[in-house]
């Protein structure tokens, strides 16, 4: 009755069904080599409304030929040598596929790793929870998906006295026998008799038990069809896969019906052990396919026509709007409206800065036009120090960056994460810089002492692939194998071989062992090719990083968890925001404006009637649950304000003061630029000559030696020593020294008249410098070479003067670079100054500007006052701080909330589950208890409907409405003053609408 | 009351002949029920592998059998369902409609029991199979799983499928075949006088036996016992009064030659029993185990006298290791015992020695640096795989297919005899003519003359047509 009632409805809603206007068939041509080929054929048809559907089951073969037959399920299968034509008919239609047939009079052994092992794989035996596990089942005990053939081979035909194959009694085999319960098996029946899994392995024992011939082709690839990617609707949401083997010398094989299906999500799509996939539910998903070691995967979506579902959003040219877009709309799921301004502000402050906007952001924000104010607010967001410190911390989290663990290292290591990420230097600089260049980034390698961990923290962080299981096996759900861990490991320390064979391993981005060179040049050529822009993994990382912070989710879920099985939601969003990242030279926060100015960004958080259950396809954000830091720095926003009032305050007398400074500097500008020409006319040049460099000198104790140069090159000048024109002045030389030596380097400066002039210096490690026989500088340290590390003023005589520098090294890497400070007016202020004011642009009056402060010492105090002011503003906030402060109260409401204790590379580690601790802590835990209280001193002067307005705006962004204000004003008028303020205040942290981000 | 069932018995039974539970429902529970319903899985908290625990309900708190009521009996609903969650067994096909019929009227006629020991494993009541026919010519070779020398050393007896070879060490010609016997043959003994040749093996995961032939009129006795599956190893007492053997359970047990009684049984090992072996004086047995430990009882009533760890390194601070045992063997020359397996060493030690020392070698030695009663020779990475002992000589053959001489000692010696390239599983000696022989995967038996370099060799498979 229902199901008639359902078709009356299908007709309704359809009332004619589509006619097929044309029929493909994969393949068109094919060549079956041996007698046990077959060819899986896969018909497509082309309806008249423009869809495809799956034509396979209903498809007629017919055969022109004697070459080919056609079997029962459509498999079409050799019988002579020569050329057939196999006709296809279906809906009407015909297409025709082209055969060829060879070796039909050879015999065609079963290849023992090809097919046998296959089969076993195919047939689940090896896998991880049967006798693919570390210790087997039941004494049996094979490699996990078959990657050690030879192991394999000695399991099944000589371990336990040879009893699993019997060559005499093939199916009384204990191999056959067991998968089809002729005998006990505790796995259950694996395996039916006389179909073609059973009798591949039964001719293989038949045959002998033979191993694969040593001369057998590689397998290249995997080529699956009708893929990459397939649309079906409902009513016809299937498909019938073809999986062809590609191998060495071009000879292609369908492995159909002996590969591994595999659907990532079970509850989107169902696949059979023949290819067969089937929609259980509309969506998108991934079908892995594995063949021996490949493993490749096609990306179906299914499709039901949803009744009422149109298409209202404008046409739109924006990157994220325009794919998130096309995928809405071929699932037919509509996006929610935008967001308001007001939880527009929340969330772009909560996701870009950690911290809910000050009153001042706040008032400014609303005071700005409409139209651009959202754009303005992402500008202002992503220049601010808040910005830069709270994802540094988040990528410190994953670095494992503790004072526990690090000591006195992690202090720099965070200051050089918190400057690169202030400076926006491009992603792929910043990871080459860590992983290879010496500097306080180098205690990255000190969390991750071992080659295990290097290995397993750096693929997770910058490819986000979980290698672990590959440590003992190939990794059972992705392409890398065993040898590859090792290889990468051996990219980062010498001498590791593979666990299993003892091969050592060529490291990764190196071609041989030998000319893989020490540990140096291994990390240099890993960094290389791990950042280069054709690296697929890289880019795609970072970019589903960037988006899981701005929407609670990634497009790839878990984020650093990438894998065929694991497919991203949107895969060609997720490919175009890596390009885009490649394509502006790594510019995250490129990134992160394009993404945050989309409507998809900008959708409210509320689902509309069709996209309720959509979780994926980010048709509406999320209302997320604030991070533990989030958390704590809201309650101290709302129980706090006084005090950051305080340094507001403080701050913004500093900007008063700063622009009154502003104002005389440019009233002095005339004044200054003056000066500046007359310093220009009678400015000193000296001459300077190429450096001569030293022999190497080596003693214990290098740095206090003095080696011969020190007095003699004053009189006998530096004969002998090897000139290098090509150092020039401001730029870094690497210098090859061996451990405990120094390197003399030498030049002349020749001048005027007597002048003071400023060097600057870098070395790696330590320096000394004399002139004219003084010593005017001596520095005994281990460090890497960077500009400016050390200044000295010297004052020069008139005529030449003899400049000596030693580098003296410790170890490791060695160089230095010098430069002459001020020693020629820059070229461009030469230029500015010698404008008249009306040849002046906005830009060269700007650079005067800018020019002239930074010469004035009273302006250079007032920004350091205020860049100390933001600190201690900043500081008082959890989401702010690079290493983790916390103790006590607050370290256990942090643990509370999931701060991870950073022990893993994995986004995991922080834990974003609700628990009841949690409501415990906000109800009556000891920090909320001792902010409520404090909130009741600090608002005790404020006017009731003044705090009313300030605490609404200040926890949600928005004024209270009118029922919200007359029951708060009626509470606190009721009540103790502060009491009343406290328990308001109390309400407002344990509202969802705090504790939520919308 | 009895009259009652009795009628309805006659009432209820259509066919002449009532069904039989050793005979006709015993092969169909241990076919298709005892893997998951077996004591150790207890899968549903029900077991039917001994008919006293058949009879007890598992999780479902239902009687499984209801005497003349099938449908009151939750064993008959359980195999007659519909309800995929319920329907036995579990994610397979059903059983036959034949196979229902049959339990179905077994129950009806009143669900007796008709073997003598309800405790029985059902393995054990269940009617032995005559075994089929070796094939008069071998399509394949077959693994030589075992080898062993008449006391005489004019014959030579090999395994072969469903029975025994003899080969005349001189000329390497085939002299007789001994059929029905086990499938795969895994072990041969000869007792001193050379009038018995004991046999063990079985269908691998299906049954084992153990029996001996009559080598005077070629007559195969009956099986001392079915297992449900292989037995491993046989050996006689030096009196030729008793036999001892091993089996995959993990048992050993002592039969008394004179009448097929067993003397004692003990299942201690924890996986298979590998080997098994007298000494030289009958008063003790010694058992191998892929357990990775070798036990020693007392050869009188089967009490356990030690359990040898020396195979197994378990330290704190040092690699561990457990190393399967495969082989054992005392020497006819001493009280010692000599085992092997993996990890590539060939350990000689004194029971009593042993004991006194303490059961725990390896820690004693490296621990409290106490001088072990122990023997360790290294030979390289091979994995033995048998042992074969006279007086005053070892030999050992495994994986690598190197068949070597162990000379014990501090720090002993190795000697090549050969190499034979494939996996060697059978090693034999016979002292009095100074041969030694091996049998190999791919169904060699190479016999050398000791101190020469070449063995007589030849492929032990009747018929067999080389390429």
């Amino acid at each position: 009755m229902t199901h008639w009632i359902l078709f009356v409805l299908l007709l309704q809603i359809s009332p004619e069904a589509p006619s097929i206007e044309r029929l493909v068939v994969h393949p068109a041509q094919a060549t079956l080599v041996g007698r046990r080929a077959r060819l899986r054929p896969v018909v497509l048809g082309l309806g008249s409304d423009g869809r495809w559907l799956d034509l396979t089951q209903q498809a007629e073969l017919i055969p022109s030929g004697a070459q080919v037959t056609v079997t029962g399920d459509g498999h079409v299968i050799p019988e002579s040598d020569g050329e057939a034509r196999v006709v296809v008919r279906a809906e009407g239609r015909e297409a025709s596929l082209e055969i060829s047939v060879r070796d039909q009079s050879r015999a065609h052994p079963v290849d023992f790793e090809r097919e046998t092992l296959a089969i076993l794989t195919r047939q689940g035996c090896n896998a991880g929870s049967c006798h693919g596990s570390p210790n087997g089942k039941g004494g049996f005990s094979l490699s996990l998906f078959a990657y050690d053939p030879a192991q394999d081979a000695v399991v099944l035909t000589r371990d336990a006295y040879a009893r699993r194959t019997n060559v005499f009694d093939p199916e009384a085999s204990l191999l056959l026998m067991k998968p089809t319960l002729g005998v006990t098996h505790v796995g259950g029946r694996r395996l039916e008799p006389g179909g073609l899994a059973f009798d591949i392995l039964r001719r293989w024992i038949e045959e002998g038990t033979r191993p694969s011939p040593e001369a057998a082709p590689r397998l290249e690839g995997l080529r699956l069809e009708p893929g990459p990617q397939v649309v079906r609707y409902f009513p016809h949401a299937y498909q019938q896969l073809r999986a062809v083997a590609l191998f060495e010398g071009g000879l292609e094989t369908d492995v159909t019906d002996i590969v591994t299906y595999q659907s990532s999500d079970p509850g989107v799509a169902a696949v059979d052990r023949a290819g067969f996939v089937q929609a259980v539910a509309p969506g998108a998903c991934a079908i892995m396919v594995r063949y021996l070691d490949q493993l490749e995967s096609m990306h179906v979506t299914f499709v039901r026509d949803v009744e009422g579902f149109t298409w209202t959003e404008p046409e739109t040219d924006h990157l994220v709007d325009r794919l998130i877009g096309e995928r809405l709309k071929l699932l037919q799921v509509p996006p929610s409206p935008l967001c308001d301004d007001g939880t527009f502000l929340r969330r772009s402050s909560l996701d870009l800065t950690g911290l809910l906007p000050t009153p001042e952001t706040t008032e400014w924000y609303f005071a700005a036009p409409a139209a651009l104010r959202r754009e303005q607010l992402i500008e202002r967001l992503l220049a601010s120090e808040e910005h830069a410190r709270y994802w540094a911390r988040r990528r410190a989290d994953l670095l494992r960056l503790r004072s526990d663990n690090l000591k006195d290292a992690a202090a720099p290591f965070a200051d050089w994460l918190l400057d690169t990420t202030r400076a926006n230097r491009p992603f792929d600089d910043v990871v080459r810089e860590l992983l290879t260049e010496d500097g306080p980034q180098s205690a990255f390698y000190e969390t991750v002492p071992t080659p295990d961990a290097v290995t397993e923290t750096t693929t997770q962080l910058f490819m986000g692939s979980r290698l672990a299981c590959a440590k003992c096996h190939n990794h059972p759900y992705e392409r890398w194998t065993q040898r590859d861990y090792y290889r990468i490991a051996a990219a980062f320390h010498e001498g590791v071989s593979h666990p299993r064979t003892g091969e050592s391993m060529v490291p990764w981005a190196s071609e041989s062992v030998k000319a893989a060179g020490d540990v140096a040049q291994r990390r240099a050529r890993f960094a290389d090719w791990l950042t280069d822009s054709d690296n697929a993994f890289f880019a795609a990382v970072e970019a589903n990083r960037i988006w899981a912070a701005l929407f609670g989710r990634g497009l790839v879920e878990p984020i650093d968890d990438f894998r065929s099985s694991n497919p991203a939601s949107v895969p060609a969003l997720l490919d175009a925001l890596a390009g885009e990242l490649v394509r502006s030279g790594f510019d995250r926060r490129h990134l992160i404006r394009l993404i945050t100015s989309s409507r998809t960004y900008q959708r409210s958080s509320h689902p509309v009637a069709l996209n309720r259950s959509d979780r994926t396809l980010f048709s509406h954000q999320r209302a997320r649950l604030l991070s533990a830091e989030q958390i704590c720095d809201a309650v101290s926003r709302v129980t706090e304000e006084a005090h950051f009032e305080e340094v507001a305050q403080k701050i913004e007398s500093v900007v008063t003061e700063r622009e009154q400074s502003r104002a005389s500097l440019r009233a002095r500008q005339p004044e200054w630029i003056a000066e500046v020409r007359h310093r220009l006319e009678r400015q000193v040049v000296p001459a300077l000559s190429p450096w001569r460099a030293s022999e190497v000198f080596r003693d214990e104790n290098a740095f206090e030696t003095a080696f011969a140069p020190e007095s003699t090159v004053w009189s006998a000048g530096a004969e002998g020593w090897t000139e290098h024109p090509e150092w020039q002045d401001g730029q870094v030389h690497p210098l090859s020294l061996p451990p405990q030596s120094a390197l003399y380097l030498t030049r002349t400066l020749a001048l005027s008249e007597a002048h003071r002039l400023a060097l600057a210096l870098g070395s790696d490690d330590g320096l000394k410098v004399w002139v004219n026989e003084e010593q005017v500088l001596s520095r005994d340290v281990a460090r890497g070479v960077q500009p400016d590390q050390d200044r000295v003023e010297v004052d020069f005589p008139a005529g030449e003067s003899r400049l000596l520098i030693a580098i003296i090294n410790r170890g490791g890497a060695a160089g230095f670079t010098f430069r002459l400070e001020a020693q020629a007016i820059d070229a461009e202020l030469a230029r500015l100054v010698r404008l008249e004011p009306t040849e002046r642009t906005d830009a060269d009056r700007a650079a005067l500007d800018d020019w002239q402060r930074s010469e004035d010492p009273g302006w250079v105090r007032l920004e350091e006052r205020l860049s100390a002011l933001e600190a201690e503003r900043s500081n008082r906030f959890e989401t702010q701080k690079l290493l983790t402060d916390a103790s006590g109260e607050r370290a256990r409401f942090l643990e509370t909330f999931g701060q991870p204790k950073r022990e893993s590379p994995c986004a995991c580690e922080r834990s974003n589950e609700p628990t009841l601790p949690q409501a415990l802590q906000l109800l009556n835990g000891e920090l909320v208890d001792r902010r409520v209280r404090r909130a009741g001193e600090v608002y005790a002067a404020r006017e009731n409907e003044a705090l009313v307005e300030a605490l609404y705006l200040t926890a949600f962004c928005r004024p209270p409405n009118a029922e919200e204000r007359s029951v708060a004003l009626r509470f606190l008028s009721g009540r103790a003053r502060g009491e009343a303020i406290e328990d308001l205040v109390w309400a407002l942290i344990n509202t969802k609408e705090f504790l939520f981000q919308h | 009351m009895s009259w009652l069932v009795f009628s309805l018995y006659l009432l209820a039974s259509p066919g002449p002949e009532e069904v039989s539970f050793r005979s006709d429902l015993a092969p169909i529970l241990l076919r298709r029920c005892i893997g998951c319903h077996r004591d150790e899985r207890r899968q549903g908290r029900y077991a039917l592998d001994v008919f006293e625990r058949l009879r007890e309900p598992g999780a479902s708190g239902e009687a499984p059998i209801v005497p003349g009521e099938p449908s009151s009996s939750e064993l008959y609903r359980r195999v007659v369902t519909d309800d995929p969650d319920h329907r036995m067994p579990k994610d397979d096909h059903p059983l036959l409609a034949s196979e229902i019929a049959l339990l179905k009227r077994w129950i009806k006629e009143g669900a007796r029991y008709d073997a003598d020991d309800a405790s029985a494993p059902l393995a054990a009541i269940a009617p032995v199979q005559a075994e089929p026919e070796p094939p008069e010519a071998y399509p394949a070779a077959l693994p030589i799983l075992a080898l062993a020398f008449s006391p005489d050393g004019r014959e030579l007896a090999s395994s072969g499928y469903h029975e025994v070879l003899f080969w005349d060490t001189e000329t390497g010609g085939l002299i007789d075949r001994v059929s029905d016997l086990p499938q795969q043959v895994h072990d041969l003994d000869y007792d001193a006088e050379g009038l018995k040749l004991a046999v063990c093996g079985g269908r691998p995961g299906v049954s084992g036996r153990a029996l001996w032939v009559d080598l005077m009129d070629g007559s195969v006795s009956a099986p001392l016992m079915r297992l449900e599956d292989v037995a491993l190893a046989v050996a006689f007492d030096p009196a030729g009064e008793r036999l001892a053997v091993s089996a995959a359970e993990g048992s050993v047990s002592v039969y008394r030659v004179l009448d097929g009684a067993r003397l004692w049984r003990q299942a201690l090992h924890s996986s298979w029993a590998n080997e098994v072996a007298f000494d030289r004086e009958g008063r003790w047995v010694a058992s191998a185990g892929r357990d990775h430990v070798v036990k020693v009882y007392r050869a009188e009533d089967g009490e356990l006298f030690t359990t040898y760890t020396g195979h197994t390194q378990t330290l704190p601070d040092r690699p561990m290791y457990r190393h399967e045992v495969e082989a054992a063997a005392f020497r006819p020359d001493g009280p010692w015992l000599v085992t092997a397996g993996e990890g590539g060493e060939v350990h000689a030690w004194d029971p009593v020695a042993f004991k006194a020392f303490d059961g725990t070698a390896a820690q004693m030695e490296t621990r409290f640096k106490v001088a072990s009663p122990v023997v360790k020779v290294s030979i390289g990475k091979d994995r033995t795989l048998d042992l074969a002992t006279a007086p005053g000589r070892i030999f050992a053959g495994g994986t690598s297919g190197i068949l070597r001489e162990i000379i014990p000692g501090d720090p002993g010696e190795v000697r090549e005899v050969g190499r034979l390239g494939e996996w060697i599983y059978a090693v034999a000696v016979h002292a009095p003519t100074n041969r030694v022989a091996a049998g190999t995967f791919d169904g060699r038996i190479a016999v050398w003359t000791i101190g020469d370099e070449t063995p007589r060799e030849w492929i032990a498979a009747p018929g067999l047509r080389t390429k």
